[in-house]
């Protein structure tokens, strides 16, 4: 697999707080990483030390296969942008002139795209309106569209959705899936709003006190999170058999428990375990989401 | 850094603060010789076209201290020199182009002053009365003077990322250096001797000359001599009066202060962790 940043033991100290500690990521090649953790776990940290606004303590980083110590490592963020906690806009200008200003400050020879940026973010009718008159929500999509300029094909984006209303947390996914679709821009989306982090993202990591406790791909936390029935059995060998019997998928947890992914009748497969003579314990419907998993996540690793 | 430079530019042409300063500037370079010519008329002074036209000198730091505060502050306050960094600018490379930025702003001021009052102060009052070679000497003393002030609070104004506290720094110091100017003139200013007055015999008031004890001899009138020379206030009185004692020196100390200022803040905002 292809990744767009690798980040090896990466470990930032502030004074005797360690935001990092030896923390480790892989963010595949036009994923949408979501990024997830509560405040202060040191997702911001992280995108500073990527950024390069920030040197780490110890440990480093590869964009773009460049070390962090490379000498052409400004090559590789050429390649980026990023939004990092408020967006980064010259409140007294216009978004036009916000604008020409990053082409300005990479050297673009023209103002080619710029309105092509501007209607995809919607800001294209803010005429001279400026930034400081805008809302929250065409703050933020200013900021991408700056971060956008010279098509850059990977994007971190720091709460991208905090503090919008929910007309502009859909606007904001609709862009984002947008240009992970049709521009193969590769993203790292930090945020703690699970529920809206889930509709968008191709892969996870969560970090915690500076650590990430699990990288997982979306595909195998569906299947960790799939809603299914927890069944509780004297004999789980016994359940499997009338299970492969009704050719129902499941996967067997312990010896005494399995999870069925399917609807089954109960009665018959009762029936169909009591002839194994095997007895059915307990039921229980399971549906978990992103939140709980994060939370079982966090909170396991807290009870460690 | 030309792409750099470039986007600095585009920002000055459309800062409101920029443009303030070079009106206001300009107004005050076209009022002085109109107000020297009518007091000459209507008081009988005997003012010449040199008396105001360094008078910018005085106030410049001001006015590039409230610049350079806002200008280079609201890319803190605003986030902006993030974009910079992010898309691969080298800090080296952020700072220098903000260093000219800022200078090329006060340049323009200094020259917004000087200008208009040169077109409007010499038909008034008539030529210079000094000779050519001390008036290019002064003029390139108040413009090196503008320049490492400039690099004076560029160095602030890149190292400290808050806005308000970059701005109250700057404004103080631009304040602080005029002060400390004016207390190192006075002390240079003290004369040799003074009279002392008592009653004789008869009563009657004995005048008698005294060495004074606040004239500065030897070593300690050289070392305050150097800071005043060295003082970019110091140097704003003695261009402004064009009385300096050591011409030659104040464009050297200026130049000095600018390397100095500008390597220490490079060197600082290059180790700096960004928020």
């Amino acid at each position: 697999m292809e990744y767009v940043l690798q980040t090896n033991s990466l470990t930032k100290k502030y004074k005797h707080f360690k935001a990092l500690s030896e923390l480790s990521m892989n963010v595949p090649k036009g994923a949408i990483y979501g990024f997830v953790g509560k405040n202060g776990a040191g997702k911001t940290t992280l995108i500073r030390l990527v950024c390069g606004l920030q040197s780490p303590t110890s440990g480093g980083y590869t964009l773009y296969g460049r070390k962090d110590t490379d000498r052409d490592i400004p090559k590789s963020r050429r390649r980026m942008g990023a939004v990092v906690e408020t967006p980064s806009i010259y409140l007294d200008m216009t978004a036009q002139d916000n604008l020409k200003q990053q082409y300005r400050i990479l050297g673009l020879p023209s103002y080619d795209g710029m309105e092509d940026i501007l209607k995809l973010v919607g800001l294209a009718d803010t005429g001279k309106k400026i930034a400081r008159h805008f809302s929250l929500g065409m703050r933020q999509r200013l900021g991408i569209a700056i971060a956008l300029v010279g098509s850059p094909d990977f994007l971190m984006l720091d709460e991208p959705v905090n503090g919008l209303d929910p007309q502009g947390i859909i606007e904001m996914r609709e862009l984002i899936l947008k240009l992970n679709r049709e521009q193969q821009i590769t993203f790292l989306i930090s945020s703690h709003i699970l529920d809206e982090l889930s509709r968008l993202a191709t892969h996870y990591g969560f970090i915690d006190r500076g650590q990430m406790v699990r990288e997982i791909s979306a595909a195998d936390l569906e299947s960790a999170c799939r809603k299914c029935i927890r069944l509780e059995v004297t004999d789980a060998g016994a359940l499997a058999r009338v299970l492969d019997g009704m050719e129902v998928e499941y996967r067997i947890v312990s010896d005494r428990e399995a999870d069925v992914y399917a609807k089954v009748n109960v009665s018959r497969l009762t029936l169909a375990l009591a002839e194994e003579n095997c007895e059915v314990i307990s039921m229980q419907e399971r549906d978990e989401s992103l939140e709980s998993y994060y939370i079982s996540l966090i909170g396991g690793q807290k009870n460690d | 850094m030309t792409k750099l430079l470039s986007a600095n530019f585009l920002r000055l042409k459309k800062n409101k603060v920029f443009w303030g300063g070079l009106i206001l500037m300009a107004a005050w370079g076209i009022f002085m010789p109109v107000k020297l010519h009518t007091d000459n008329l209507e008081m009988n002074y005997a003012d010449r076209v040199e008396d105001g036209f360094f008078a910018c000198a005085m106030f410049i730091g001001i006015f590039i201290a409230v610049f350079c505060s806002l200008f280079l502050g609201t890319e803190y306050n605003d986030g902006t020199m993030r974009n910079k960094i992010i898309v691969g600018g080298k800090r080296s490379a952020i700072y220098l182009a903000n260093a000219v930025v800022c200078c090329a702003a006060g340049l323009a001021m200094c020259a917004a002053y000087l200008l208009p009052y040169l077109c409007v102060g010499m038909p008034l009052m008539g030529a210079f009365c000094v000779p050519g070679e001390m008036v290019l000497l002064t003029t390139l003393t108040v413009l090196l003077l503008t320049a490492a002030l400039s690099s004076v609070f560029t160095c602030i104004a890149m190292v400290c990322q808050n806005k308000a506290a970059t701005a109250v720094i700057c404004i103080l110091l631009a304040f602080g250096s005029l002060m400390l100017g004016m207390v190192l003139n006075q002390m240079l200013e003290a004369p040799p001797t003074h009279m002392l007055y008592s009653l004789d015999e008869n009563g009657e008031i004995a005048p008698s000359e005294e060495p004074n004890p606040k004239y500065l001899e030897g070593t300690k009138r050289e070392i305050v001599q150097t800071l005043y020379d060295i003082n970019p206030g110091g140097q704003a009185i003695q261009c402004a009066g064009m009385t300096a004692v050591n011409p030659l020196r104040l464009p050297l100390y200026s130049l000095g202060i600018i390397l100095l200022a500008t390597g220490a803040g490079c060197a600082l905002f290059r180790k700096r962790d960004l928020k």
